[in-house]
Order: structure tokens, then sequence, then C-alpha cells
């Protein structure tokens, strides 16, 4: 079920909000559950048990690993709950990318290849499997305590707004959530605001700039002009952002609803004046976890210089790999890893000393030519691809200009400009993103004024708000008119 | 902390309360809504499920509720209206993508691949062309061993006749477009395919051949049509209606079928021909379906003779009115489409007629290559 959908905004969400606020608090964690078990078996259907199954395994490796005193059986359990979490997601997810490649070069050895039947994938399977290393990681280290309550435990883990596509929480972050989280007006309200701006974000400008990019991407080489290769990817750059930062604002909207507070996951990333910088205003939760759970037990940075490299280049390749099983990914986080190197090698001091433009500028265009392979579906689509970027494709042509209407264009200014942080001195709640750290707001979300911008700013906020939500509405009742020129009676 | 000011309050509980009672409203409005059909989008709307009993319908049953509830709830049509409104009027685009704005109010299809192959972005293969002339000799082979004369007529997309109407945006390629590849495969080979390009062109000096708010021709496009193909016919003392172009004369407001699909509930006003009195009022019996996708109709004109079987598609209704006032009996076979000869032949086998003429849209010709894949089968 998608946040988009006719489904969940007039059907699902009104039910579970009247249910939610219509029980006693204790049973308002099992409500969410199973509300959370319904969004995701509507999708999956019986795939769930994968979900389900994870968590009950995690559930008693972290009552296990509270149960013990010694430090080599802990180590034990969490070398096990690793294990099986990361071979949970390698059996789901990777195992047809592995065969692929290993009957690849059992090809060139001449022996016959292995014909595996590839599993499928479940929905949120990356989610779901990072936030149980999380909480077992956690337990393990002590920065948490073993949840004993298996309806918040698998609430943690099943909460639906983060469930298909984060923010990753991380379980420290949000242990106490699960037991007592007040909810004021204004919260509620900051989150209904929060969830109409990224509805608005993915369906007014995010799926516009989104059709454009598709289309540029699915021409043939022969058709692939200079112009329409990076039209093709300027609109790509922005669509991420705002497909993306949008699917997290709702799902941060759609959490204070509920009273939940969760940490920030985009910083408006595309100011970013190096690699080092945008991957701290990028996908935070994930930058987070990497960090904590992968990249400071590799050594981080207090080891020599040529491991820290290592470790980069190690943590990168597997950040790629975790967004997708293919190749491309692999490169896409390679390239990232590889520019986060340079940038300790000495590529930062000579950024600085240019101008604020330029580093911008050396910016967007790694990430930019970085997501070419992000998006591309094979290394050899991308490759043509970043050839006709220079001019080694179908030539001059200008038909990409056909992909140029009104809608387009302010598709493309007003992004540039959400992108720019622009329209973040609008509300309280977007003054308040603006001072953040590694996604954690301060002051705290629960200090937020709402009336501190005057009744007039309200005013206009409320209609714009709402006008948002009517709009991005009739998209979504658009999505789902489906005329036929003959007669289907 | 400092006590919330009233005006926050307002303010937040005036937008979680209008988001609330919108999506609510919603909900209550689906309980009081019944449609079963979408005139709009000329289609059945999904029915509810059943309640799953099996697994199977258990797994398909999000899918289905999903079918159903898209096309069912509260609201809809205000907000597709909204839609269709604020894209038409704010952005100057069409809503759906099935139709493309044009000049001056023109609207055009863009569905079945109509724009790429306005832009001759989808020339036929060699395979194709082959598969193409195979289709043709499958459909005569029989026809023409019982001696009965078959004619193969091709209707122009709207694109192709009124490009001057097109956005200027969209580029062409050079042709060849596929039906110029049917013409000079048709001349090569001899094959019976008609052409109605050049009529039609040179009927826009007289009026409008085609509708601006919907993909096919007017009753003077028709006419036009009808003649062309009168005259190709190879049968003796056929009675062809004569009209001026100033014969058009009745006003007639028409729904356009492009206009419904983007959501526009304006009507276009068109001139229909006033007919001589003295042909034959001819009587006409319903279509009666004989097969997936096909259905039959006849008409009878007892002071004409011959009997002659017309299998078109939604262009056939304008020319009805003429072709039935021209032949004895006419038998119209409705099907969208190029049909394998299997399906067609035991019709033109029961019949009997003395004719056949085939008639297909433009952007149809590929549906010819692709029944020689079926026939296979």
């Amino acid at each position: 079920m998608l946040f988009s959908s006719p489904v969940f905004l007039f059907l699902f969400m009104p039910l579970l909000l009247l249910v939610y606020w219509s029980v006693p608090r204790p049973l308002r964690n099992s409500v969410l559950l199973v509300a959370s078990l319904v969004f995701y078996a509507w999708g999956e259907r019986f795939f769930a048990l994968v979900m389900l199954g994870s968590i009950f395994g995690n559930w008693l490796l972290g009552l296990a690993l509270d149960a013990l005193t010694d430090p080599g059986r802990r180590k034990l359990v969490v070398a096990a709950a690793v294990v099986l979490n990361i071979g949970l997601l390698a059996v789901f997810k990777y195992s047809e990318f592995l065969i692929a490649n290993l009957n690849a070069l059992l090809e060139t050895v001449g022996i016959a290849p292995i014909t595996v039947v590839a599993p499928h994938l479940p929905l949120g399977i990356s989610f779901f499997t990072f936030h149980a290393l999380s909480y077992v990681i956690d337990v393990y280290r002590g920065v948490a305590r073993a949840q004993r309550r298996p309806v918040d435990f698998a609430l943690y883990i099943a909460f639906f707004p983060q469930l298909i596509a984060g923010p990753i929480i991380r379980y420290h972050d949000i242990s106490d959530q699960l037991r007592r989280r007040p909810v004021t007006l204004e919260l509620a309200a900051s989150g209904i605001e929060r969830f109409l701006a990224g509805f608005g974000k993915k369906m007014l400008l995010a799926n516009p700039l989104g059709e454009v990019a598709d289309h540029i991407f699915a021409l043939p080489a022969a058709e692939l002009s200079l112009g329409a290769a990076w039209l093709g990817l300027l609109c790509y750059t922005l669509q991420i952002y705002l497909d993306f930062s949008a699917y997290s604002d709702m799902a941060i909207g759609l959490a204070r609803l509920f009273g939940f507070t969760f940490l920030e996951n985009f910083n408006y990333p595309y100011l970013s004046q190096s690699l080092q910088e945008f991957w701290r205003r990028w996908h935070i939760s994930l930058s987070n976890w990497l960090r904590d759970y992968l990249y400071i037990p590799l050594g981080g940075n207090r080891v020599a210089p040529w491991r820290v490299y290592v470790n980069l280049a190690t943590v990168f390749l597997l950040c790629g790999l975790w967004h997708g099983a293919n190749w491309t990914f692999v490169v896409w986080g390679l390239i990232h890893g590889l520019f986060l190197i340079f940038e300790r090698l000495g590529l930062s001091t000579l950024l600085a000393r240019m101008p604020r433009l330029l580093r911008h500028a050396y910016t967007l265009a790694v990430v930019s030519l970085a997501w070419v392979f992000f998006r591309a579906a094979d290394l050899s689509h991308a490759i043509t691809y970043l050839k006709a970027m220079v001019g080694l494709g179908a030539g001059w042509s200008l038909d990409f200009l056909g992909d140029i209407d009104p809608l387009v264009v302010i598709c493309l200014a007003l992004g540039s400009l959400a992108s720019a942080a622009v329209f973040s001195p609008l509300t309280a709640d977007w003054r308040l993103r603006r001072n953040q750290n590694q996604g954690r707001v301060d002051p705290d979300i629960r200090t937020l004024q709402i009336g501190q911008d005057g009744v007039v700013m309200m005013a206009g906020r409320l209609i714009v708000l709402l006008s948002i939500g009517l709009l991005a509405s009739s998209q979504v009742a658009a999505g789902t008119y489906n005329p036929f020129i003959y007669f289907r009676f | 902390m400092p006590r919330t000011p009233f005006s926050a309050r307002l303010y937040s509980g005036a937008l979680i309360g209008l988001a609330m009672a919108f999506s609510f409203a919603s909900l209550i409005a689906m309980a009081f809504k019944h449609a079963e059909v979408s005139i709009g989008e000329n289609r059945t709307l999904t029915q509810l499920p059943g309640w799953p009993r099996t697994v199977a319908q258990w797994d398909s049953f999000p899918e289905r509720f999903d079918a159903y509830f898209n096309d069912n709830f509260g609201l809809r049509k205000l907000l597709l209206r909204l839609n269709s409104n604020f894209t038409t009027v704010m952005l100057g685009r069409s809503p759906s993508d099935k139709v493309v704005f044009g000049k001056d109010d023109w609207l055009f299809y863009a569905g079945d691949n109509s724009i790429e192959l306005y832009r001759n972005q989808r020339p036929f293969s060699a395979l194709q062309l082959a598969n193409t002339e195979a289709a043709l000799a499958l459909r005569m082979r029989p026809l023409r061993a019982a001696n009965r004369p078959y004619l193969f007529v091709v209707v122009p997309d709207k694109h192709t006749i009124y490009p001057e109407m097109m956005p200027t945006y969209m580029s062409r390629r050079d042709p060849p477009s596929q039906l110029d590849q049917v013409v000079a495969l048709a001349e090569k080979d001899r094959l019976p395919v008609l052409d109605l390009r050049s009529t039609l062109r040179q009927g826009k000096a007289d009026g409008l051949v085609y509708l601006k708010d919907d993909s096919h021709w007017t009753d003077w496009g028709a006419y036009l049509g009808y003649r062309r193909i009168m005259a190709a016919l190879p049968l003796a003392d056929l009675p062809v209606l004569d009209l001026d172009a100033k014969q058009f004369a009745i006003p007639s407001d028409h729904a356009g079928d492009l206009a419904g699909m983007a959501g526009l509930t304006r009507r276009e006003t068109t001139r229909l021909s006033e007919l001589p009195a003295d042909r034959c009022a001819f009587t006409a019996s319903a279509y009666q379906p004989v097969g997936d996708d096909i259905s039959i109709g006849r008409t009878f004109c007892p002071q004409a003779k011959y009997k002659i079987m017309f299998i078109g598609d939604s262009f056939t209704e304008a020319l009805v009115k003429y072709l039935s006032r021209s032949f004895g009996e006419v038998v119209y076979v409705a099907r969208s489409g190029f049909k394998p000869s299997r399906e067609i032949a035991p019709l033109i086998e029961r019949e009997k007629p003395d004719l056949v003429i085939e008639e297909l849209a433009e952007r149809h010709l590929d549906s010819l290559a692709d029944t020689v894949a079926q026939e296979g089968r």
C-alpha cells in the first residue's frame, strides 16, 4: 500500500485514526501493530510471514542477550543475530545476483551454470533487517534494554510509516517512545503539515519530473541526443530527491499523528559543498546506521589512513549493494566512496580554497553523474547514457524539447527552489529542521510553537497546505482515471 | 512551557479537522455511491470483490479490492473534475495521457501509439511488412476462390489529415509512415488497398473532415470516404449518392470522445447532411455478438441490389447512412483491429456476400502483421 494510493488516503488512514484515538491508551500499540501488519500484507500477502519470522527471531535473540552476562556468549549471540539477519537479506535480495555472477564465472571455466529459482523479494526487507540489526546491536552494546513486550518490539520493526522506505530508525532513538509518547495539538498539526507537504512534493513535483526522466532513460541509444540526456539527468536528479524526501516527510508526518517523533532524514543535500557534507545531508538515517553499525566497528577514523580509505570504500560498496542487487548500485556506491577518499587525500583542502559556487558545482556534478548509474538498467545502459551526455549518442537533435511543457518548467523551477531550501522559512517546523545535527532537531520538535508565525502567516499556510492536499489528491484520482476510446461495457 | 495562543490552537484544529473531514467525506460519499458505469471513461467500473474463500482468492484480494476502490472511492468525480480543470486551464495541457491538446482547441488521440505513428517513429520492419502482405493474402485467398472482390480501406488518423493542428513541439521524422509503407507494398504487389488520405485532404477546403473534439471523421469526411470507396468498387450500376458540401447544413451538437477522455464537458457543433428524400429509407437490425469482440448488424434497402459485407470499426458508424442506401443488403461486422482470417472467414462463408470491404484505422495497421502469428496458434 502506497501513501499516495486512494485506499491508503481514503480508507486505511481515516479508519486507523478513528480506531487509534478511540481505544484506551494501553491498546494503542496493538492497534498500530495490527494496522501495520495489514498495511504490509496488503502488498506482500503471505510473504508477511518472512517479516513476522524476523520479528520473532530477533525478539528472542534480544531476550537472550539481555539474559546473558558472559561476554563470550553475548558476542556469540550477537554474531548469530548478524549472520541470521544478513543471511535473510542475502537469500531474498542477493541470491539471484550472486548466482548470476557465479554462473558468469563458471561459464568462463566451462562449468555448467547453477539453476536456482529466484525468491520473491519482500517489500522493505532492507529496512526491517536494518531495524532488527540496530535492535540486537543496541541491546548487545547496552545502549538500550531488551524489549520484553512482543507487541512493542514488533511495532518497532513493522511500524507502517517507516516500514517500506524508511527512515531507518535506530532502536535507541525510539525505545522510550514505544512506551510513552505525549501528543499535543501542535505536534499533530505539524504532522499533517509535514504529510501534506510531502504528499504535494511527491504528486505535484516529483511525479511529473519522473515521467520525463522515465521517458528519456527508456530511449534507445539511437534516439538519445545530448540535450535529451542532460534533461533526463536533471529531471532525475530532482525527482529522486523530491520523491525520496517526500516519502520521508510523509513518514515523519504520519508518525507525529501517533505521537512518534522520527529523526530527520534529509537536510537539503543539494546545498552541499562536498561529498562528505552530502552524506551528512542525504538519507541521514542510513548514513547514521552505516556509521554506527559498520564504519565505526571497522575502525572508523581511528586507524591508519590506508585503513580509513579501505573502510570508506567497503562501507560505500555495501551501501550501494544495499540499494539494490545490481552492479549499477555497486558502481554508484564506489563513486561516492572514491570521492570521499579523494576528499580525505587533499581534495577537500583544494575545494576549501575554491569559490563557494565551484564547490557546489563539484558536488552536484559528482552526485548527478553517479545518479546515472543509480537509474540505469545496467552498466552498458549507464555507459551509453554517459556517452550521450558528451555528445557521443544521437547527436544534437532537439527532439527533447517536446518533453518540456509548462508543467515540466514549473516543476523544474519549484523543485530547484525547494531543493535549495528557499521555502524553509515558511513554517516553524521547516525552520527547526534547518538546525539539525545528524537528523536530530535542536531544539526538539516538541518545543515547536506554530503560533510564532502570526495569524496572517498561519491563515496563508492553511490555505496553501489545503490547496496542496486537494491538488495532490486530484492527481491521485487522475491516476485511477482510465478512459477508453472504445466502449468497455 | 508557555501556553499555546488561541490562534495557534485554532490553526492546528482547523488543519487537522479539515484534513480529516476530507478523508471521512470521501468514505461517507462512497457509502452513497452506486455507479456501475463511467460514461466519461467508456467503461464499466470495477465492482466490490466477494469475500475470499480460497488461498488464491486471498492472494489476489488486495489487488481486486484496490481496483474496486480506485474506481469507486468517494469524491473521485469531484477530484477528477478538479484535476481536469486545473490541468487544462492553468497548465494548458491535457489531463489524460491519451489525449493531446493541439492548436485552436483541437484534440488528438495519443493512445495506441498514435503519437509515435504521427512522428513516423514506428516504421514497419521488413518482417512486419512481409506479415502484413501475408495477412492480406490470407484474407483474400478464400474470397478470390469464390470470385468475391475484396477491398481493404485505411481510414487515416486525424493527425495525418490535420498535422498543422498538432502542437509545434512535436517534431516528425521524415516519412515513410506505416501507411506509406503499406500503400507502397500494395502498389508493388497489386493488393486492393484503398488510401483515403488525398481524398480527405482535398475535402478539407469545403469543410471539416474530422471533428475537433473527437477522434473520428465528420459526416462530411465520412461522405467523402464513402464516395472514394464506391469509386473503387468493381461492381456495375451502383447507385452512388451525390451530395454537395452545401447540403451538409443540419447543425448538431456532438460530445467528442477525446473531450470526454480529457474530462472536458464541452460539446462541439458539427453539420450533418440532408439526404435526398427519393433514396430508400433503409431498415436496420441491431448488432448481435458473434464472437469475442466481433458483432454483426445488417441493413436492407429494397430498391438497391447486391449484398456486401463491411468489416469495420468505429469509423463505420458515420458511413452507415450512405452505404446502406447504396446496397440491397449490407452486413456490418464490427470489430477493433484486424482479426485473423479464421475468425472472419466463417462469417463470409455463411453470408456469401457479393463483395467484402474491410476498413481499418491507420493506427491499427500493425494489427495486420500481428494476426499472422495468431493464425498459426
